[in-house]
């Protein structure tokens, strides 16, 4: 348990908590399907350069 | 995602790892807007095939964050505009907070600000979002929003006064009453910065 102090902001903290808890969250298979999709992109801009 | 590039393959490259460096960005500040996971992940994804299409228009070595966030941000307001749902809460979400957050003692838990952060207006919410969980400052929040940085002080505050009204109640002083939990990974994170 922690107290609030003076200095302490437990609004900030509880935002960039909730923050961490998502971002620290593995990446969805659909978000890699994206990328998959943008990389046969870019793999085909490469072979024609 | 099928417009033609006139950007060369490695512009290409630099770009695509610049977005998946943000998506842990972007699915976070997509579910503080959406409340919900399986919509928030949509309006990310949703998010990130647009900028792609649209990746010409992006001025390399300019904020790429809030170019990103700026894209997100305008499909949310286009969605929820057709789509009253999207300020439903998770509940699993709630969940998972909790479990980090110490034993309740007196005061509240994380996910009563989560519950609390769904109550407010949207322009509230964002401001908190961008400013208190993902730690742009006033003038990236204002570039991302489209408003002056005054404006984004004023909604912050309002925002911040709000909130602690949604979780505390009225306090009979006219003061802001926010006597939060929040774990020790959290305070490491503000002592940190």
């Amino acid at each position: 348990m922690n107290t609030v102090n003076s200095d302490y902001d437990p609004v900030s903290a509880a935002l960039k908590q909730m923050h961490e808890a998502v971002a620290s969250e593995p990446v969805p298979d659909d978000f890699m399907r994206i990328l998959d999709e943008i990389d046969a992109k870019i793999a085909t801009a490469k072979s024609l350069q | 995602m099928n417009a033609p590039s006139p950007q060369s393959a490695e512009a290409d490259q630099i770009f695509r790892d610049q977005l998946v460096a943000l998506i842990p960005s972007l699915r976070s500040f997509a579910r503080g807007l959406c409340g919900g996971r399986e919509m928030a992940d949509d309006l990310a994804q949703d998010a990130m095939t647009r900028a792609w299409a649209a990746r010409a228009s992006y001025a390399q070595g300019t904020n790429f964050r809030a170019w990103m966030f700026m894209i997100l941000r305008n499909q949310f307001y286009t969605t929820i505009r057709k789509n009253s749902r999207m300020t439903s809460w998770d509940p699993e979400v709630a969940e998972r907070v909790l479990v980090e957050a110490p034993a309740q003692q007196e005061g509240i838990h994380v996910s009563d600000v989560a519950k609390a952060l769904q109550k407010l207006p949207a322009e509230q919410r964002e401001v908190l979002l961008l400013i208190g969980a993902n730690g742009a400052s006033y003038e990236e929040a204002a570039e991302i929003i489209g408003c002056a940085i005054g404006t984004v002080k004023s909604r912050l505050a309002r925002g911040r006064k709000a909130l602690a009204l949604l979780i505390d109640g009225p306090d009979p002083d006219n003061q802001p009453r926010a006597h939060i939990i929040v774990s020790e990974r959290g305070k490491r994170m503000i002592a940190a910065e």
